[in-house]
């Protein structure tokens, strides 16, 4: 017995022994590595910008897009805590709605015209994540008129006191990092009007630019400010995918030789110091379709493609009555945006009228379609309309500009992104040079990701979103990283990536 | 786009548990469960049966044995992906499940003994809440099994060199049933994957055993049990996605419940003190990787099975049980037993199916002779798993902290007829 008990003393020593050494690491401690920022203090971080920032996809902001905007996934691998977004419930809010797939195998898609709704809201303070979609430079001292998102995201975390501008939504929470991404929209709505709306006057853009960045760096908690540059938005899918897929649709079609797109007019343009001149109604050779260079047919030309080469002549081989009606629906709408009729009116219009009309409309009346252009004009067709001419191959049918942009439109946008980007890299304490980033994934055609098997390429549905113009998730993601890269070479810092092939590619479906 | 959406891995089965390495159930008796089923050598009911068949061989009339352990299993998962905020901390929901066993054995002639087995050796199952962060590893996962064993054993008594038993049986995987669900993040919205499957026939293994007493106070025991190959087939449901899925299939997939041996020493140093150690090894190596696969093309993942790896390593267990008899309390035998458990899941490879870890076990028991005929017993076992930190893991899991504890009492008794 005494041995017994020798020996069970030793054995419960030797159990408990085990059971505290085993009950030492405390359910409740999580050490955590600290995230090693070097010089730069992340504890308040504010990412000012516009739809990029904000994380829009898919043509809305919606919540499970906005989980994986790039200022939540850098604020997460910088373990900030309490990072706030202006979420808003699926589907989110888009005009007119978000872009789904409704079918995986021939990737076709639809707007969801139901709206989200806000739902972080009342937290007490302004948001974190300061990205209002579509806004421009100018907007962050001067609040946009009729932005959809700004009221939302600035005034939304103070409901009460409506603030003046985002700086002041800033100003509250006296951030020690910023992160300023603004300038896109400066140019991005002249490429996806094919060249119709204005860009922002370069002279203008500078001075906001710098008073913007000034702003912010006299703020009193002197935060480190990071300047974002634009992309090349003339490489983005919405400008890219649909040219090179008509050109082989045509390819072997002798009666389809190109393309002829509207007619422009350009003026002078000083501020950029290009010569413009009329660019003539001359045919986009089929050939030529996939040159970046030479031709961008937008994604918004995707529904009209299919009826180039249609006649209104009912006795014509090439008659079509439901590619007619869309056509002609598609001046009816451009008469009226024009502010020339109502629709009630259009709607009676015959299709003479509608010739008619739009060979009478003056240069005054075409800008008033798309708003007051600065830096370009077009007028109507000297040869006047015929539309039983074949559809997108005839100066008197001819495909409409707002869907083309030409060689020398995309001139233009590449040297107003240069004088952008030129000022972009004079401001700021760090320089995020999402420009290089973007140009060398459409050289190498992917982006491959270091931390797990994943390629990405620059196609809608990889690192674009439905709509082509804003990334995806992973994009976001590939997009942090490039981030942390710059941050860590700027400030000895080691903040860690993220592995893309854990971020869901969350594709908007249609249920 | 297809071939990018094709990546998708919807997971797959691995099914689950925190109570033994891998997905193994070793609580196979409520006596055992005492020593911590250190119990091969020792073996001396029809729970032999299952811990050594030899150990049928010296059974006498007709050994009756059955019970059931309850395992309550708690896990916590702590993120570190970029998905959620670094540190949220997610509860597992709490599952109780009920592992039965039941063992017969009839003394046929003087030295050979046959009797039947039913137990539950693989299995059990781990919930996550609906909404959680790794949703996307793991909604819910459960695999039940429940193994039937007809076995007989054979004892050489005066060999002149002590005694020595044999024993073998055959496990029918008579049952099993596979349940997992996981939510699809690839799309918004997210739609949820489900799999509720069947043992589609029954499957079959071997075991074989033998131990050798050279003297009344050691006996060594050596066991084997083969791999059982099974195969589940059933309803797949995909809940809210209807672009690129269709809205049922059916899907079958292969689990190789992997093989075991066990060698053990038995030794009584002291009148009415039994001791045992069991080395236990794992052969989860066989579990490379589970592919499920569909009745029909599924446009979303680009073909019609998916493939999930696992690459399971082979692992081990040191289990040490004691018994003591000659206590002050007539009738009474109490039980301890103390345990380390390797888990088989590479850091790489541990996701919320089946958040495995190193463990310690720790187990009570005793058993109460009621009648000459007839003792109830219970035990008690504590399960503490490691702390475990999972960074840099493969796609279908996620990187985190896993913290598991479990408990596990149990209830049987036994006939000595």
């Amino acid at each position: 017995m005494n041995y017994l008990i020798k020996h069970s003393k030793k054995l419960l020593s030797l159990v408990l022994v085990l059971a505290l050494v085993t009950s030492c690491k405390d359910y409740q401690d999580l050490d955590v590595d600290p995230v090693d920022t070097g010089d730069a203090d992340f504890s308040s971080y504010v990412a000012v910008g516009n739809s990029l920032t904000a994380g829009y996809q898919s043509n809305a902001l919606y919540q499970d897009a906005q989980e994986y905007s790039f200022p939540n996934l850098l604020a997460r691998q910088l373990q900030v805590e309490n990072f706030e977004q202006p979420l808003i419930s699926n589907p989110g809010i888009g005009d007119p709605g978000r872009i789904e797939l409704t079918n995986l195998e021939n990737n076709t898609t639809q707007f969801n015209t139901n709206q989200g709704q806000p739902i972080n809201t009342g937290i007490g303070q302004p948001y974190n994540n300061l990205g209002v979609p579509g806004i421009k430079v100018d907007a962050y001292l001067n609040a946009p008129n009729n932005n959809p998102f700004y009221p939302l995201i600035v005034n939304e975390g103070n409901p009460q006191s409506p603030l003046p501008n985002i700086h002041a939504a800033v100003q509250t929470i006296q951030p020690t990092v910023v992160s300023f991404w603004l300038g896109n929209n400066d140019i991005l709505s002249y490429v996806t009007s094919g060249g119709l709306r204005e860009f922002t006057n370069p002279n203008n853009f500078q001075s906001q630019y710098v008073s913007s960045i000034t702003q912010i760096q006299n703020l009193e908690s002197d935060p480190m400010v990071i300047t974002a540059n634009i992309p090349s938005v003339a490489s983005i899918p919405f400008a890219t995918t649909v040219g090179p897929q008509f050109q082989t649709q045509i390819q072997s079609n002798q009666q389809v030789p190109g393309l002829v797109a509207q007619k422009t007019f350009y003026q002078e343009n000083p501020q950029i110091g290009a010569s413009e001149n009329r660019e003539p109604a001359a045919l986009i050779q089929a050939s030529n379709l996939d040159d970046p260079s030479l031709a961008l047919i937008l994604l918004t030309a995707r529904d009209y493609l299919p009826y180039v080469g249609v006649s209104s002549n009912p006795q014509a081989p090439s008659y079509n009555e439901n590619a007619v009606n869309a056509i002609l629906n598609y001046w009816r709408g451009y008469i009226v945006n024009a502010g020339v009729a109502t629709e009630q009116e259009v709607a009676n219009y015959s299709q003479s009228d509608i010739e008619n009309t739009l060979t009478q409309m003056t240069i005054g009346q075409y800008q008033q379609t798309f708003g007051p252009a600065q830096a370009q004009t077009f007028a109507a067709n000297y040869d006047g309309f015929n539309f039983e001419e074949p559809f997108g191959l005839s100066g008197q049918n001819p495909f409409p500009n707002q869907f083309v942009l030409g060689e020398n439109e995309i001139s233009i946008t590449n040297t107003v992104t240069g004088i952008f980007n030129s000022v972009i890299a004079s401001q700021g304490d760090v320089q995020f040079d999402v420009n290089s980033f973007f140009d060398q994934v459409i050289q190498d055609g992917q982006y491959t990701d270091p931390n797990s098997n994943v390629t990405l390429q620059p196609t809608i549905g990889s690192l674009f979103s439905l709509d082509g113009i804003h990334p995806s998730n992973r994009a976001h993601a590939a997009l942090t990283n490039e981030l942390i890269e710059t941050l860590n070479n700027a400030t000895n810092g080691d903040i860690k990536k993220i592995n893309i092939a854990k971020i869901p590619e969350g594709i908007p479906v249609s249920n | 786009m297809r071939r990018l959406i094709a990546t998708i891995g919807l997971i797959l089965l691995c099914s689950s548990s925190a109570f033994s390495s891998g997905f193994s159930i070793y609580e196979a008796s409520v006596r055992a469960n005492g020593m911590l089923g250190a119990f091969s050598a020792y073996a001396d009911d029809a729970s032999s049966i299952f811990y050594n068949p030899a150990g049928l061989g010296g059974l006498e009339g007709v050994n009756i044995t059955g019970g059931a352990t309850i395992i309550a299993p708690r896990s916590s998962f702590r993120n570190l992906s970029p998905l959620a905020p670094t540190g949220q901390e997610t509860k597992m929901l709490k599952q109780e499940f009920l592992v039965p066993n039941l063992y017969g054995s009839y003394q046929i002639t003087d030295n050979l003994t046959a009797g039947i087995g039913v137990y539950a050796p693989f299995g059990l199952g781990t919930k996550w809440p609906e909404n959680w962060v790794g949703r996307g590893s793991s909604i819910e996962t459960s695999i039940e099994t429940i193994f039937v064993t007809p076995s007989a054993g054979y004892e050489f008594s005066d060999t002149g060199i002590g005694d020595i038993r044999i024993g073998a049986g055959l496990r029918i995987a008579a049952h099993g049933k596979v349940k997992l669900s996981r939510a699809v993040t690839s799309f918004s919205p997210e739609g949820t994957f489900a799999l509720d499957g069947e043992l589609k026939e029954p499957a079959f293994g071997f075991n074989a055993g033998i131990q050798y007493e050279p003297t009344d106070k050691v006996t060594l025991g050596f066991t084997y049990r083969s791999e059982v190959t099974t195969e589940f087939e059933g309803d797949a449901t995909f809940s809210n996605l209807s672009v690129g899925f269709p809205s049922s299939a059916q899907g079958g997939a292969e689990i190789t419940l992997p093989s075991s041996y066990v060698v053990a020493l038995n030794v009584e140093p002291i009148e009415g003190l039994t001791t045992e150690i069991d080395y236990v090894w794992w052969g989860w190596s066989s579990y490379d990787e589970l592919a499920i696969e569909f009745d029909q093309p599924i446009p979303a993942l680009g073909g019609s099975t998916i493939t999930n790896e696992r690459n399971y390593q082979d692992s081990w267990q040191l289990r040490f049980g004691a018994e003591y008899t000659e206590i002050p309390v007539e009738g009474l035998t109490v039980r301890g037993g103390i345990a380390y458990d390797e888990n088989p899941i590479r850091d790489r490879y541990v996701d919320p199916t089946l958040p495995d870890s190193d463990r310690w076990l720790f187990s009570g028991g005793l058993s109460y002779q009621v009648t000459d005929y007839f003792a109830v017993d219970a035990s008690y076992i504590f399960i503490r798993a490691k702390q475990r930190k999972v960074t840099n893991t493969h796609e279908g899991a996620i990187d985190g902290v896993y913290t598991t504890y479990a408990n596990l009492p149990g209830l049987g008794f036994t006939l000595n007829l």
